[in-house]
C-alpha cells in the first residue's frame, strides 16, 4: 500500500489513473471496470445509487418472460428434419470417404501376377539369367505405366 | 370473478398483495410464464437497489443478472414450494447465487466468496418480515461489510471514500475538506479504492 501521507509523490501514471477515476465518478466511461465496480459497490451500499425505476424493472420482468418463452418455443420444435439432414450428410461423407480410402478394385490384366508366367521354364540354354530378369522389369515398368493412366482416367 | 378470489383471500387470511402473488404462482406453475410478469416487476426495485448493486457495484452487470434472476425463477416456478411468504425471499436467494457466480468467475476472494454465501443462509432462515424490510436489512449488511473493510484502510483512505462516494460530495469539496489540491485529492481517493478492493476480498492474500 502507498503511504496516504505521501500524495505529492505520486508519478505521472499515477496521477492520469487517479484523474480517470474522477472523471468515471462523475460518470464518464473512465478508470478500470474494477475500480469503478467496487467504488459503485460502497454507493449502493450507502443507498447512492440510481434506482432502477418502473419503467425499467417492468421491462426486465418482461423480457425475462419474453425469454423463456423463447426457450420453450425452441424446445418444443420438432428435431427430426435437423436429425434426418445430420444423418444424409453422416452417409455422404461415409461413401466419399470409401471412395477415397478405398478405391474400385483394378481391372484382372492390372493385377499383380507372378513372373512364373513371363518366363515359364524350362530355361532355354541360349537365354541368360540377365535377359530373364531385364525381361520381368520391362513388363513391369509396362504394367506400372498402364496402372498409372488407369487412375488418371478413372479422376 | 373479483368476488371468488375475495372470497378465498379471506379464506386463506392472507394480505391482498400475498394473496396476488400466491395466485399468479399458481398460474405460473400451471402453465402462465406471463402470470408472474407484474409480480417480478414489483420485486425489481428491492433486489437490484438494496441486493445486487450493493453487491456487484456495475450498473448493466447488474441489469442483467436481475434479468437472468427472473429467467431461472420463472423457469424453476414449478418447484417454487408456497411458504405463505413473499417470492422475494426465494428471488433474493436466486440473485444473490448468481452474484456469487459472477465474482467466483471474476477470481474474487474466498472470504468475500463465503461471506456472500453467509448473507444467502442468514435469510433462508429467516421469519416472515416484510420484503421492504428484508431488503433493506440487505443493503445494511452490505453497508457494514463496507465499513469493516474501511476501518482496516488508513484514517485518510477511509476519509476520502466517505467524503466523495458515501456523502457523494464534489471532487473540489473533498478537497478542501481533507486540505489538500483536488489533483492530490484524486491521488488519495484512487489509492483508498484499490486498498479497499484489497481489504474488501478482491484477490486471495
Amino acid at each position: 500500500m502507498n503511504d496516504p501521507g505521501n500524495d505529492d509523490e505520486a508519478d505521472l501514471e499515477e496521477r492520469a489513473a487517479a484523474e480517470a477515476l474522477a472523471r468515471a465518478f462523475d460518470g464518464e466511461d473512465a478508470g478500470t471496470a474494477a475500480d469503478r465496480e467496487f467504488a459503485g459497490m460502497i454507493g449502493a451500499a450507502a443507498g447512492r445509487s440510481a434506482p432502477l425505476g418502473e419503467i425499467r424493472a417492468r421491462g426486465l420482468a418482461r423480457d425475462a418472460v419474453l425469454e423463456v418463452q423463447r426457450r420453450a418455443r425452441r424446445a418444443r420444435r420438432p428435431r427430426w428434419p435437423w436429425a434426418m439432414l445430420g444423418v444424409a450428410a453422416s452417409v455422404a461423407i461415409a461413401l466419399l470417404a470409401m471412395r477415397v480410402v478405398l478405391p474400385e478394385p483394378a481391372p484382372e490384366h492390372l493385377r499383380s501376377r507372378s513372373a512364373g508366367r513371363l518366363v515359364p521354364g524350362p530355361f532355354p540354354k541360349a537365354q541368360t539369367a540377365a535377359e530373364r530378369l531385364d525381361r520381368v522389369a520391362a513388363d513391369r515398368l509396362i504394367a506400372f505405366r498402364e496402372v498409372r493412366s488407369h487412375a488418371r482416367g478413372r479422376r | 370473478m373479483i368476488a371468488d378470489a375475495e372470497v378465498a383471500r379471506q379464506e386463506s387470511g392472507l394480505e391482498p398483495r400475498l394473496e396476488a402473488e400466491r395466485l399468479a404462482i399458481a398460474r405460473a406453475k400451471a402453465g402462465d410464464p406471463g402470470a408472474l410478469e407484474p409480480v417480478l416487476a414489483a420485486h425489481a426495485e428491492p433486489l437490484f437497489s438494496s441486493v445486487i448493486m450493493p453487491r456487484l457495484g456495475d450498473r448493466a452487470l447488474a441489469e442483467d443478472l436481475l434479468r437472468d434472476t427472473f429467467v431461472t425463477a420463472i423457469e424453476k416456478i414449478r418447484g417454487f414450494t408456497w411458504q405463505g411468504r413473499s417470492l422475494f425471499f426465494w428471488l433474493r436467494q436466486i440473485a444473490l447465487r448468481k452474484v456469487i457466480d459472477v465474482h467466483r468467475a471474476r477470481g474474487r476472494s474466498r472470504r468475500m466468496l463465503e461471506a456472500l454465501a453467509g448473507e444467502i443462509a442468514a435469510q433462508a432462515a429467516g421469519g416472515t418480515a416484510d420484503d421492504a424490510l428484508i431488503a433493506e436489512e440487505d443493503r445494511r449488511r452490505a453497508m457494514a461489510r463496507i465499513e469493516a473493510a474501511m476501518a482496516a484502510l488508513p484514517e485518510r483512505y477511509a476519509r476520502a471514500i466517505r467524503l466523495r462516494l458515501i456523502e457523494e460530495r464534489a471532487r473540489d469539496a473533498c478537497a478542501e475538506t481533507m486540505g489538500v489540491e483536488v489533483g492530490n485529492f484524486d491521488v488519495i481517493l484512487f489509492r483508498a479504492v484499490r486498498a479497499f478492493r484489497a481489504a474488501y476480498g478482491e484477490r486471495d492474500e
